[in-house]
């Protein structure tokens, strides 16, 4: 209901009540956007692509969906289509694993090395995952989206990414299973 | 108990929280891009109007200083065609109204009783308006009525 109040007085031309939806939705989109992108600089360009996008086809936003899972879709498309630009679809490891470090240290109060070493083994195989399929399991086990928000994100059909998630969800189990 | 794969989803929840957590704000860098954007968009509008009006005013003159004999005959072959065509409906008016006359007097005098002057007799304590008006009443009723039944039967 208030985002609609902003998108309202946006379409009117008011960049500062859309500047109060790039606030509330930013994360949010930063989150999905980075898990494709090589660090947060590149990231955070394509996140600002996708508000300028978002603002420009703000007006073919009828509110058939909430308005998050409408700048999900954008953002997915935007995540993919500079993946094929830049073929940098492969992370900088190195850069994520010390965040990774960094953000398990002030988590973790009772580390556990055998399931470090799963976890790190997991995460591995999801980062070696192709663009599409990373942001597939990050819109559906990461955010917890429901499936048909997913498919309308992916612009897919829902058997279809009921398909797509559950192949991959094998895919990792049978890598996790090898080793 | 929760299983690996829970634990792990979870645990990469909480990494994108903090994640996000540090992120500068890109409010005021979308707003400028924007303002700037309208701006941008708004000066070249105002070239485009400007480069076309001159453009269209130019080749004006242009034509009419080279082309314009040309133009005289094409607009005094336009306006003869105009009239011999307007002359043409206002004759064939005419004679259809001039025919029609005709028929409707030749119609009334074949009749006994003019059918009109009959129920104008019949209704001779009110004058036939009144009859027009009262028609036009009963119309009105009907339409409203058929709004009615149509508004009800198909809601909005």
């Amino acid at each position: 209901m208030e985002d609609k109040l902003y998108i309202e007085k946006a379409l009117k031309g008011d960049t500062r009540a859309y500047g109060v939806l790039v606030d509330k939705y930013q994360s949010l989109i930063f989150v999905l956007v980075r898990r494709v992108c090589n660090n947060s600089d590149d990231a955070m360009e394509i996140l600002q692509d996708v508000f300028l996008k978002a603002y420009q086809q703000l007006h073919t936003f009828r509110g058939a969906s909430s308005f998050a899972t409408w700048l999900y879709r954008i953002a997915f498309n935007t995540a993919i289509s500079n993946v094929r630009k830049t073929r940098s679809g492969s992370r900088n490891k190195g850069t994520y694993e010390t965040e990774i470090k960094h953000t398990q240290d002030a988590w973790e109060e009772d580390p556990d090395p055998e399931r470090e070493a799963q976890f790190e083994k997991l995460r591995q195989l999801v980062d070696d995952l192709p663009p599409s399929e990373r942001l597939l399991i990050e819109l559906y086990y990461y955010k917890e989206l429901k499936m048909e928000e997913v498919a309308y994100i992916s612009g897919m059909t829902v058997a279809n990414a009921k398909v797509r998630i559950h192949r991959i969800r094998q895919k990792l189990q049978t890598e996790m299973t090898v080793s | 108990m929760k299983t690996i794969e829970e634990q792990f989803f979870a645990h990469g929840r909480k990494q994108r929280t903090m994640e996000a957590s540090g992120m500068p704000s890109l409010r005021g860098n979308i707003i400028e891009m924007l303002d700037k954007q309208a701006v941008s968009r708004k000066r070249f509008r105002i070239w485009a109007w400007i480069t076309g009006i001159s453009a269209f005013a130019g080749l004006f003159v242009f034509s009419c200083f080279y082309s314009g004999e040309t133009y005289l005959s094409l607009f005094s072959w336009i306006e003869r065609t105009a009239v011999s065509l307007s002359e043409a409906v206002s004759d064939t008016f005419r004679q259809i109204v001039a025919r029609m006359g005709e028929m409707v007097s030749g119609f009334f005098t074949g009749l006994p009783l003019p059918a009109i002057e009959k129920a104008t007799m019949e209704i001779s304590v009110w004058p036939v308006q009144i009859w027009y008006v009262l028609a036009l009443l009963l119309g009105i009723v009907l339409l409203v009525g058929a709004d009615k039944l149509i508004r009800h039967k198909f809601p909005a």
